[in-house]
């Protein structure tokens, strides 16, 4: 017979994280990388240790959002995630430089494997998962390989291109038997000079496919800048204190789930 | 090197498998390593031999077979291999290097090989569109038992 191991390793490697929280859409450029970082943040700022892995293996970001560039190191037991900012953090951005990274078909399913495999997270209450846009080898990897532990978070944006590829989305997490926490309804408004709340993208939804809305999160024009430049998520206040919200109420969810 | 874990894995997933068969032992297994992850081997045979004692593995016959990775550009059909091209990956990646408790520099493809496709591009066109023939890192045949 031949054996396949990479099971028994993923098994190990998550063995101490208590939950873990993919952060989905289907849909592309809705904030999925900016909401997993922020309530990452946000959680870990409670006093909850966490840690975020990008598995946008074709377009990693999170690498952006720490000031440091470094920090992995091996052991005997795999790789050690870079810690910053409060957080572990795993993404291929750190290793890829500015290249690109064409991994396709089998090779893909593969290094997504190793993504769990070979990372060490140590204790975590909660591991973040920074997911693709799409629905495909990520999120069934996810949800196979980490079911007794997962749940996902959804984020949308109130136009109604993405809620058709979110509705289908969280079709799926039905089919797949994940639990969805709640969705995030991102870019929702913003407060114009005159005291006027603007929905540029529409008026968004309550609840989509039986899954309630969450959170609202309004667009911050200084988001970019609080995130990238001077890597400080505070000073991006609008954004921020929404968020913390927002966090505060998904622990609760999952903490009542699985109680 | 995580060569231990990775032995450690592959000994307990064996266990389990020969215990599920109320198999008595494991006569021999064959362990096929590529190049591309630059694994240890010698670590690798000890670190099983080691982590079998007392299991039904333990005293199976290792066979390893050490293997050069090879790649094949699916664009101009140019073959070659991992060995040609290490050097000036490792110089051109220096920067990446990750460094374990013995004060090794590994290239990242260490731990995730498919990074290669990153690291690498066809020295005869220059596309990314190649494949790799045969393995890039460890895979575990023909485990033998004895019922
Ligand atoms: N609430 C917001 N206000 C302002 N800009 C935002 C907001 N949410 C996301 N963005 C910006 O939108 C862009 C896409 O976000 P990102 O998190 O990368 O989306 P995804 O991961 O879903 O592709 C980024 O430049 C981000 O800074
Ligand atoms: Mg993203
Ligand atoms: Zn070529």
């Amino acid at each position: 017979m031949s054996i396949s191991f990479k099971e028994k390793l993923i098994e190990k490697k998550v063995s101490n994280v208590k939950k873990v929280i993919m952060v989905c859409s289907g849909k592309g450029g809705v904030g999925k990388s900016t909401v997993s970082y922020a309530l990452a943040k946000a959680i870990s700022e409670n006093g909850k240790r966490v840690g975020l892995l990008d598995l946008d293996i074709h377009g990693p970001v999170e690498q952006l959002f720490f000031k440091v560039k470094k920090g992995f190191s091996g052991s005997k037991e795999g790789l050690k995630p870079i810690f910053s900012d409060g957080l572990k953090v795993m993404s291929l951005g750190f290793l890829s430089k500015d290249e690109p990274i064409p991994i396709k078909g089998k090779y893909k399913e593969e290094i997504l494997e190793n993504l769990f495999s070979e990372v060490m997270w140590g204790d975590l209450d909660f591991l973040i998962v920074d997911m693709p846009p799409g629905v495909s080898d990520e999120l069934f990897l996810v949800s196979r390989t980490l079911s007794k532990k997962l749940v996902a978070v959804v984020v949308t944006t109130p136009s109604l291109l993405s809620l058709s590829v979110v509705r289908r989305m969280i079709k799926l997490l039905h089919q797949e038997k994940v639990k969805v926490v709640g969705i995030i309804e991102n870019l929702s408004y913003f407060t114009c000079r005159c005291g006027e709340q603007v929905k540029p993208f529409g008026e968004g939804v309550e609840e989509l496919e039986g899954e309630k809305v969450i959170g609202k999160l309004p667009i911050d024009p200084k988001l970019e800048e609080a995130l990238v430049f001077s890597k400080k998520i505070e000073n991006a206040s609008i954004f921020w204190s929404s968020i913390k919200k927002i966090a505060v109420e998904v622990v609760e969810e999952i903490e009542t789930y699985f109680s | 090197m995580h060569e231990w874990s990775l032995a450690q894995a592959i000994v307990e997933s064996i266990t389990e498998a020969v215990n599920k068969k109320n198999s008595k032992r494991v006569k021999s297994l064959e362990v096929e390593i590529g190049s591309l992850a630059m694994l240890d081997k010698d670590i690798i045979v000890e670190a099983i031999k080691i982590l079998s004692e007392g299991t039904k593995l333990e005293g199976a016959e290792i066979k390893v077979h050490e293997e050069e990775t090879k790649f094949r550009c699916k664009k101009c059909g140019k073959i070659w291999s991992f060995s040609e091209v290490k050097e000036e990956l490792e110089k051109n990646w220096e920067d990446t290097k990750i460094k374990d408790e013995y004060g090794t520099q590994d290239l990242s493809i260490h731990y995730f090989p498919e990074l290669v496709f990153t690291m690498m591009s066809c020295p005869s066109c220059g596309s990314k569109d190649f494949e790799i023939l045969g393995s890039k890192e460890i895979t575990i045949r023909n485990v033998v038992i004895e019922v």
